[in-house]
C-alpha cells in the first residue's frame, strides 16, 4: 500500500469505502456461490446415488438370471436423463454386464475398471461407483458418469448475478461515500484549507467552520481556539514591539540631549572656570595696583590742596591726577570683572536708570545709531550698585556701536519675569526665581559660534589694536555675577547679537528716594586708630582724617596698634583697620583684642576683597562697619562720621 | 462363465463351503463353463428372491425345496443353500419319493428323469402355493409355472403366469422381465 499515503484523503476515504464493501460482498457472493456449489454438488450425487440404486435394483434380476439385454434395456432408460453421458453395469467380478450408451454417439467410451463404491466429481463430470445389493449379497457395481452442464450452467448466472450485485453496491458505496464525506472529508478539507493559508500567508484571522460536535468538531474548535491565542500573542507581540521602538527612539533622543546637554554644560563649566581664573589674575594684580594709585591720588589731592602753587605746576599735577584716574578706572574695571569691586548697594529702578542714561547714550552712540526703548510700565526695581549698573547699560552700547560702524538700530529692553526650573537647564549660570530681564540688541555684524564663548574674557577683542581694551564685556560679566545674575547671548553673523542681562528682583517692598546730593564732608574731633600695613595708604588716609579734625593715631601692623592701643587706652574711639595684615593678626583678629579691652569701640574694616566683606558679615563679630578699597576720600569721612555716630 | 465365477463367490462366502467347487474356479485363469445343472440350481436358489410365498402357519417351518429326477441338479443345490435362508426360514433341500411328498414342499423341480410323474405331481399341488419348475417342453401346458429352455445356446426361463397367480404366488417383475416367455395375463397381484 506504498501509493496509499500519496493520495487525496477524499481518494483514501472513497477508496476504503469501496474496497471494504467490495472485499464484503465479494466473500459473501463467493462464500454463497460455493455454498450453492456444494449444495447442488450434493444434490446430484444424491441424485445419481438414487439413480444407480434403482438401477442396481432394476438389474438385480438381469444379473441373478444372467440377462444382459435386460440389463441394457435397464440403462437405456437413461436417455431419459441428458446429463448421463455413460452407465456400466458390472457384475461382482468386476465384468462389463451392460453398458450405456449402447450405440448411438457417445458409444465409442470405455467403461473404466470397475471400482469400490465412491464417487468423484472430476474437471467436467462426476462418476460414481455403487455396488448393486440384494438382500445381503452383491450382485454387482453400477458405474455412472454425469456431466456438470447443469452446474456450470448455474453456477455461470450466479457469477454473472454476483458480478451485477458487486457493480450497483459498488456503484451504491461510492454514491454513499460521496454523501457521507461531507460529514467527515469536508471538515478535514477545510481544516486543511485554513492551516495551509495560515502557514503560507501568516493569516491568522481564519477561522474553520465548525460542521459537526464530533471529534472532528473537536478538533476545529481547538485549532480555531489555537489561532485566536496566536492571533492575541501577534498582537502582544507587535505591542510590545512598538511600544520598545518607541522607547528606544525616546531613550535614544533622551540621551542624545543628554549628551549634548553635557557637553555644552561642560563647556559652559570650564568656561566658568577659565572666566574665575583669570579673574583671581587680574583681581590680585588690580588690588595692589588699585592701592599704589589710591594713594598716588590722595597725594595728588593733597599737593593740589597746598597754597602757593605755580599755576604751571597745578597745570602739570592735574595732567598726573588725571592719568593716575585713567590707571584706576582700568583697575577698577579690572576689579569689577574679578568681583573685588565694593558694591553700594541700593534699591534701584532699572527703567528709571535707563531712562536717566538715555541721553547721554544718544549723544555717546552717535547720529547713525537708532536707539530705541521697550521698557516695562512701571519700576522694575533690583537691589544693585547704580554705578556699577550704569557701566553695564554702557559697555552693552557701547560694544553694540562697534559692532555697527555703518550704524543700525540699537534696541533697548527690560522686563520682568519669572525663571522656572525648566528654563535653568539651557544655562547653568542661570537659576529659578523672580528676574528683571535687560535687553540689549543691535542689527550689526554679529559673531560667529568660535567667537562667542571668549566674549566675556577680559582683554579678549575683536576690534582693531587700540580701539578697545577687551575690558567691556568683561566688566559687564564681573558686574552682573555680582549680583547674583548673568547673562545670555544671542548672535547671527550679519543679522546681530542680542544680550540679555537677568538680575535678581527686589522682593515686593518698593524702594525709597534716591541719594540727595552731596553736602559738605562731616568732621569730628574723636581719637581714631589706623591700621594698614601699605604705608602711602596709611598716611594718606591719616592725613585726611586729620584734616577732618579728627585725632590719629597710626600703625602698620596689628601688634603695633596693640602697642599703641596700650599707649593711648582709653582715648580711642575708633578703630580703622585694613582686612589682611602681616604677622598673624588681621583686622577681624585685631578688632575682637580690643572689644574685649574696650567692648563698645567702634570699628571699620577696609578691605579690597568682596568675598572677605561677605565672610566678615557672616562671622559673630557684630556691629562692624565694612569700607571698600579704593575709598575716595569723602566715602571715608562719611563713613567714620557715621560709625562714630552710630550709638 | 460369469455364472461359475457367480457361484464361486457364492460358495466363498459361505463359511461351509466344499472343498469340491472352491478349489478348481479360483485356481485357473480361463475356468470352464459351468454345466447345465450347476446354472439350474443356481437358478432354482435365485428364485426364492423373487417370489413371495404365504406366510406359513408355524414361524419355524423350514422352506423346503423338492427335486424331483434330477439328482445332480439337487447336489448342486445342497451346496448352494448350505447356511443360506429364504425370507428368514431354514432351507431343506429333499427328493420327491412319494407323490404326496410334494405337498410339503414351496418350490419343486421335476426333471426330464421324472417326466412321467409331471402331471401327477403337478395336479397334486393345482392352486397350492408351491412353485413348479421344471424342464419339458411341455410343462407349461401341464399346468406348470416356470420352464427351463435351452435357446440359442443359452438357457432361457419360461413363465406361465396363470399357474402363478391361480397358485395365489406373487412373481417379482425382475423376474418376469428376464423370462424368455410370459404366458398368461399378466394381473395386478390380488390381495
Amino acid at each position: 500500500m506504498g501509493f496509499l499515503p500519496t493520495f487525496s484523503i477524499r481518494s483514501k476515504q472513497m477508496l476504503i469505502s469501496m474496497l471494504t464493501s467490495g472485499v464484503a460482498l465479494l466473500l459473501a457472493s463467493a462464500g454463497f456461490v460455493i455454498y450453492d456449489r456444494v449444495t447442488v454438488q450434493d444434490e446430484m450425487k444424491q441424485g445419481l446415488l438414487t439413480l444407480a440404486a434403482m438401477l442396481g435394483n432394476n438389474s438385480t434380476g438381469a444379473l441373478d438370471f444372467n440377462d444382459r439385454k435386460v440389463a441394457h434395456e435397464v440403462l437405456s432408460a437413461l436417455k431419459a436423463r441428458s446429463d448421463i453421458t455413460a452407465a456400466c453395469i458390472y457384475t461382482k467380478e468386476g465384468e462389463v454386464f451392460a453398458r450405456y450408451p449402447q450405440q448411438g454417439p457417445g458409444a465409442e467410451f470405455a467403461p473404466p475398471p470397475c471400482q469400490p463404491a465412491g464417487h468423484r466429481f472430476e474437471h467436467d463430470r462426476i462418476v460414481l461407483f455403487q455396488p448393486i445389493i440384494q438382500g445381503d449379497e452383491q450382485l454387482g457395481t453400477i458405474f455412472l458418469q454425469a456431466n456438470l452442464d447443469a452446474l456450470s450452467q448455474r453456477m455461470h448466472q450466479y457469477y454473472k448475478i454476483a458480478g451485477g450485485v458487486l457493480l450497483a453496491a459498488m456503484l451504491m458505496a461510492f454514491l454513499l461515500s460521496l454523501w457521507f464525506q461531507r460529514f467527515i472529508t469536508v471538515p478535514i478539507l477545510h481544516l486543511v484549507q485554513a492551516t495551509r493559508s495560515v502557514a503560507r500567508q501568516k493569516d491568522y484571522v481564519v477561522r474553520v467552520p465548525k460542521e459537526s460536535a464530533d471529534e472532528l468538531g473537536q478538533l476545529i474548535d481547538d485549532f480555531n481556539e489555537m489561532l485566536a491565542q496566536i492571533q492575541a500573542r501577534d498582537a502582544a507581540l507587535q505591542g510590545a514591539h512598538t511600544q520598545l521602538e518607541q522607547r528606544v527612539i525616546e531613550r535614544t533622543q533622551e540621551l542624545q540631549a543628554e549628551v549634548a546637554e553635557r557637553k555644552r554644560v561642560e563647556g559652559q563649566l570650564l568656561q566658568a572656570q577659565k572666566m574665575e581664573a583669570v579673574g583671581q589674575l587680574a583681581g590680585g594684580i588690580a588690588h595692589d595696583f588699585n592701592n599704589i594709585l589710591a594713594a598716588t591720588i590722595l597725594q595728588l589731592d593733597l599737593v593740589l590742596d597746598e597754597p602757593g602753587l605755580s599755576p604751571q605746576l597745578q597745570a602739570d599735577l592735574r595732567e598726573v591726577e588725571k592719568g593716575a584716574q585713567r590707571a584706576a578706572e582700568l583697575t577698577r574695571q579690572l576689579l569689577l570683572f574679578s568681583r573685588r569691586q565694593i558694591m553700594q548697594i541700593k534699591p534701584l529702578d532699572l527703567n528709571e536708570v535707563l531712562a536717566d542714561l538715555l541721553k547721554m547714550l544718544r549723544r555717546l552712540l552717535g547720529e547713525h545709531i537708532d536707539i530705541t526703548l521697550h521698557g516695562e510700565p512701571g519700576p522694575l526695581w533690583i537691589d544693585a550698585d547704580a554705578g556699577m549698573m550704569q557701566q553695564v547699560v554702557m559697555n552693552l552700547c557701547v560694544n553694540a556701536r562697534d559692532a555697527m560702524p555703518q550704524g543700525g538700530r540699537l534696541t533697548l529692553g527690560t522686563r520682568a519675569l519669572e525663571v522656572r526650573p525648566s528654563d535653568v537647564l539651557a544655562n547653568t549660570e542661570a537659576r529659578p526665581g523672580r528676574f528683571v530681564c535687560l535687553s540689549v540688541a543691535d542689527s550689526g555684524c554679529g559673531m560667529d559660534p568660535q567667537t562667542l564663548p571668549h566674549i566675556f574674557e577680559p582683554f579678549f577683542t575683536t576690534k582693531e589694536i587700540g580701539r578697545g581694551t577687551g575690558m567691556g564685556l568683561a566688566t559687564v560679566y564681573g558686574i552682573v555675577k555680582q549680583h547674583q545674575g548673568w547673562v545670555e547671548v544671542e548672535s547671527a553673523v550679519n543679522v546681530g547679537t542680542a544680550f540679555r542681562v537677568y538680575l535678581p528682583a527686589r522682593p515686593a517692598a518698593a524702594s525709597g528716594a534716591s541719594a540727595p546730593a552731596h553736602p559738605p564732608l562731616p568732621r569730628g574731633s574723636e581719637t581714631i586708630l589706623v591700621v594698614e600695613d601699605d604705608e602711602p595708604l596709611r598716611k594718606l588716609s591719616v592725613m585726611t582724617l586729620q584734616r577732618l579734625g579728627y585725632r590719629v593715631f597710626e600703625a602698620s601692623t596689628g601688634a603695633a596698634a596693640l602697642r599703641q592701643w596700650n599707649d593711648y587706652e582709653g582715648a580711642i574711639a575708633l578703630l580703622l583697620t585694613d582686612m589682611v595684615m602681616p604677622e598673624g593678626i588681621n583686622g577681624l583678629d585685631l578688632a575682637q583684642r580690643l572689644r574685649i579691652l574696650k567692648p563698645d569701640l567702634k570699628v571699620i574694616v577696609s578691605t579690597g576683597y568682596s568675598q572677605e566683606m561677605a565672610r566678615l558679615s557672616a562671622s559673630k563679630e557684630r556691629d562692624l562697619t565694612f569700607l571698600g578699597k579704593p575709598y575716595e576720600m569723602r566715602l571715608l569721612a562719611i563713613t567714620v562720621r557715621e560709625c562714630l555716630d552710630r550709638v | 462363465m460369469k455364472l461359475r465365477s457367480s457361484l464361486v463367490t457364492v460358495c466363498r462366502a459361505s463359511l461351509l463351503a466344499g472343498a469340491l467347487l472352491v478349489r478348481g474356479p479360483v485356481a485357473a485363469a480361463e475356468p470352464p463353463p459351468l454345466a447345465e445343472h450347476q446354472i439350474k440350481a443356481l437358478y432354482l436358489f435365485n428364485f426364492t428372491k423373487y417370489v413371495e410365498w404365504p406366510v406359513p402357519a408355524t414361524a419355524a417351518a423350514p422352506f423346503t425345496i423338492g427335486i424331483s429326477g434330477a439328482p445332480e441338479v439337487k447336489n448342486d443345490l445342497l451346496e448352494i443353500t448350505r447356511g443360506k435362508r429364504v425370507q428368514g426360514r431354514e432351507i431343506v433341500v429333499r427328493s420327491i419319493t412319494l407323490t404326496q411328498d410334494v405337498k410339503v414342499c414351496q418350490l419343486v423341480f421335476i426333471g426330464m428323469a421324472d417326466k412321467p410323474r409331471i402331471r401327477e405331481l403337478l395336479q397334486r399341488v393345482q392352486d397350492t402355493a408351491v412353485l413348479t419348475v421344471g424342464e419339458a417342453d411341455n410343462f407349461l401346458a401341464l399346468g406348470g409355472m416356470v420352464n427351463f429352455v435351452r435357446q440359442e445356446n443359452k438357457l432361457r426361463l419360461e413363465i406361465g403366469l396363470d399357474a402363478v397367480q391361480r397358485a395365489r404366488l406373487v412373481m417379482s417383475a425382475k423376474l418376469l422381465a428376464v423370462a424368455g416367455q410370459v404366458k398368461g395375463r399378466v394381473e395386478p397381484p390380488r390381495k
